[in-house]
């Protein structure tokens, strides 16, 4: 049997060829979109991670109201808290504190002035003036703003007495020496100090007394010093920057989690050292957003491919029974030289598994250089997502499963028998109960999709999968169910008709069973195309709604 | 005999492939066949037989040689020239029926007279006057799957008589008939080239069906072996 097979192999290799060409469409597919939801989606976040600006990652801790003895401290622990939730991401971090308001006896009439502390003051400030402070200087170095300094008529050289601090437990007052003027550089946070960076409010409510009163400041001190003085704090800020510029997917996943638990580990270890404290980052929402798109994104992919899966089934299907009735002849043939339906059956699996062999060694590299050549189409190389063609096992796994199933539709069609009248009624009923329930299935589909929030909590959405596929083959079974009757209506006027070739085509398409097989194939390709179509419309505008989305200032969102 | 040559064939060569392997299919074959009779082509499988019936269709072409049909010289036709001359003057029944399966009996039959395009009407006229000369008129509505080999032959005929060819070409046409049913087939045929006047030329290996030829040519290694006369002298 086995040498039947393989002369009859190298006698009909033009069909083997077609069927193989047929059945490497399906996996290469498959393995395309397994790369595609491996190798891509993981590329995908982590450019997105890379590629997020700092707003989108920074995360940052407020602190309000902290005693002077506990400055240091909280400082220091704060960082600490943002440090670890970040980790294992290398982390840079910036500190910004206000004192709480002092009295300013030198002002003459009622006024309140407060100290200050930035990191990286040279970045945030441009020097008009002197130089910036030194930490550790006595009297305290201090810079002021233009503004202030205009106001207080100050300038480099000039001390400044700042008395005590308006708080229920105040300290003693404190000299400053200004050291420098400076004025405040745009989108550097000075809109978060007390006085926005004003440098001078003639009506200030400090909420200690009715009368409005005048404020003066930031007095800019070296931040050391500012949390080492004694000081009490009014707010204190650390922001926390993680370096993601090669970020791994699974750290990502970490470090979403560790900052969204990161306000309540801040509260237990800051304890009742402060009054407030509160973590704020963008950077779970960000992330989060990224897997949400991921999702969708996967969800897509699968679609496609459970549709080319189902398409190349059906062609499978098709060539099968073409093939099958190529080798009718050669199967009675057998059939009255004794050769049994297992025999036949073996033969049959031999060959395609055969197949499934071949068309998995064909559809491995296929489809590592089909998804190759996706990710140099402009959408996705622009998104940085381009790569060479690879091989992971996730795909040689869906490439051979898939080969292994489309062998299976192979050879259904060769081991069936002719049916009789009884069992012709029976498949029929059988079909029909068969297109009921996938209408049925589709319906409950469409249902899903049309009330299923976007960002489902399942990593991969059934309903996205499995709706869209469903959906084309049921649309496609009804559709060609109203078909025959048209057929019939068409094949009526054929009869009626002179000329030879186009009745004829209808006849066939009329009388032939295969055409129903072709006919779903045709509309099965056409769907599946509006819906390539539909999606990459979707898509793009998704995208376009995103950057116009994350376009805009925070307030307007 | 019923009048002049229909076909004439001069010097016809074929060969086959080239060099030592080359098969010599046709070599320097002539004769005529006059109008209105009907001639037996005999012999041997592998004699050459199909290959001269095919060259004087037009479905083959000679290496050398002319073959005119009703004074068209079908060497020297392009393959418009050869579509037309099947669809008017020449038809064919061949050994495996050759019907379209999914069309009926008597839309087989009517296939020629739409490539004709012959109103609706006239055309079901004709086909029914057809099946009811090979004696298949309950069986117009069936598919060739549901119809006997024999009867399956007859609508061939039938077909093949619905343009009113002047020449009727059988390659073997009771090859796959029991020899009962193909002396049927063998008798219609001699009987619609009485009652249709046309000229039939039938291939055939089997000594029983000579006697209803007008003309027995015999062929042997591509080339004739004899002829004689039909109809009791085979």
């Amino acid at each position: 049997m086995l040498r039947l097979v393989a002369r009859r192999a190298r006698a009909q290799w033009p069909l083997l060829a077609a069927l193989l060409a047929v059945a490497v469409v399906g996996p290469t597919l498959l393995g395309a979109c397994a790369l595609l939801l491996t190798r891509t989606a993981e590329q995908a976040l982590e450019t997105a991670a890379s590629r997020a600006t700092s707003d989108q990652i920074d995360v940052t801790a407020y602190t309000v109201t902290v005693r002077g003895e506990y400055a240091k401290s909280v400082a220091d622990d704060t960082r600490g808290v943002l440090t670890s939730a970040l980790a294992p991401f290398a982390t840079t971090t910036a500190a910004r504190a206000s004192s709480v308001m002092r009295s300013l006896p030198s002002a003459g009439v009622p006024a309140v002035a407060y100290l200050s502390g930035v990191e990286d003051l040279p970045a945030r400030t441009q020097l008009a003036a002197g130089r910036l402070p030194r930490a550790g200087a006595v009297p305290r170095q201090a810079v002021v703003l233009e503004s202030t300094a205009r106001q207080l008529g100050l300038s480099v050289g000039s001390r400044v007495r700042l008395g005590m601090e308006l708080t229920d437990d105040p300290d003693h007052g404190i000299e400053v020496s200004v050291v420098g003027v400076v004025r405040p550089l745009p989108g550097t946070g000075w809109d978060r100090d007390p006085l926005a960076a004003a440098g001078y409010d003639p009506a200030y409510r400090d909420g200690r007394s009715a009368q409005p009163v005048h404020a003066y400041g930031p007095f800019i001190v070296d931040l050391a010093d500012l949390l080492g003085g004694g000081s009490a704090l009014d707010r204190l800020e650390i922001t926390a920057r993680p370096d993601l510029s090669a970020p791994a997917g699974r750290d990502l996943d970490t470090v979403t989690q560790a900052v969204l638990g990161a306000d309540h580990r801040l509260g237990q270890t800051l304890g009742d050292r402060v009054r407030i404290q509160r973590v704020a980052s963008r950077l779970p929402s960000t992330l989060l957003s990224a897997h949400d798109q991921q999702r969708v994104t996967t969800a897509g992919v699968l679609a496609v491919a459970a549709i080319g899966l189902v398409l190349t089934a059906t062609a499978l299907a098709l060539a099968g029974r073409l093939s099958a009735g190529v080798r009718g002849d050669e199967t009675a043939l057998l059939s009255a030289l004794g050769v049994g339906r297992g025999q036949l059956a073996a033969a049959a699996l031999v060959e395609a598994g055969t197949l499934a062999v071949l068309a998995t060694a064909v559809a491995i590299p296929a489809s590592s250089a089909l998804h190759a050549g996706l990710t140099r189409l402009p959408p996705l190389a622009g998104a940085g997502l381009a790569v060479s063609s690879g091989v992971n096992a996730v795909q040689v796994l869906s490439v051979a499963g898939g080969a292994l199933a489309l062998a299976v539709v192979l050879v259904v069609p060769s081991l069936r028998t002719s049916s009789g009248g009884v069992r012709g009624r029976r498949e029929l009923l059988a079909r029909s109960g068969a297109d009921l329930l996938l209408v049925a299935l589709a319906a409950a589909g469409w249902w899903q999709l049309r009330d299923q929030p976007a960002g489902s909590a399942s990593p991969v959405d059934a309903v996205r999968v499995f709706a869209p596929a469903l959906l084309l083959i049921a649309g496609s079974a009804v559709a060609l169910r109203l078909v025959w009757p048209a057929l019939r209506v068409v094949e009526r006027l054929a009869r009626r008709a002179r000329g030879l070739m186009i009745p004829l085509a209808a006849f066939e398409a009329a009388r032939r069973p295969q055409a129903v097989a072709a006919g779903l194939l045709i509309s099965l390709g056409c769907a599946a195309a509006t819906f390539g179509i539909g999606f990459d419309a979707t898509w793009q505008r998704s995208q376009q709604d995103q950057a116009r989305w994350s376009g805009r200032p925070p307030g307007e969102r | 005999m019923n009048g002049g040559p229909l076909v004439s064939v001069r010097g016809v060569h074929r060969r086959y492939g080239s060099g030592a392997t080359a098969v010599h299919a046709l070599r320097d074959v002539t004769f005529e066949l006059a109008a209105g009779t009907m001639t037996a082509l005999v012999g041997r499988s592998g004699s050459g037989k199909t290959t001269l019936l095919n060259i004087i269709g037009g479905l083959d072409r000679p290496d050398s040689g002319t073959v005119l049909v009703d004074g068209t010289d079908v060497t020297a036709l392009d393959e418009d020239g050869l579509s037309l001359l099947r669809r008017a003057k020449v038809s064919y029944v061949f050994q495996t029926f050759g019907l379209i399966p999914v069309l009926s009996a008597a839309e087989n039959v009517g296939a020629p007279l739409r490539l004709a395009r012959m109103p609706p009407v006239e055309r079901e006229r004709r086909v029914a006057l057809l099946l009811e000369l090979v004696g298949l008129a309950a069986h117009a509505e069936q598919l060739p799957g549901e119809l006997s080999g024999g009867q399956q032959q007859r609508v061939a005929i039938a077909r093949a008589l619905a343009a009113s060819p002047r020449l009727l070409i059988a390659d073997e046409p009771t090859g796959q008939l029991d020899a009962e049913t193909g002396l049927s087939v063998m008798a219609l045929l001699r009987g619609v080239v009485e009652s249709e006047g046309v000229t039939a030329l039938v291939s055939t290996h089997d000594p029983t069906m000579l006697a209803l030829a007008d003309r027995v040519i015999r062929i042997n290694d591509g080339q004739l072996g004899g002829r004689s006369d039909g109809r009791g002298d085979s």
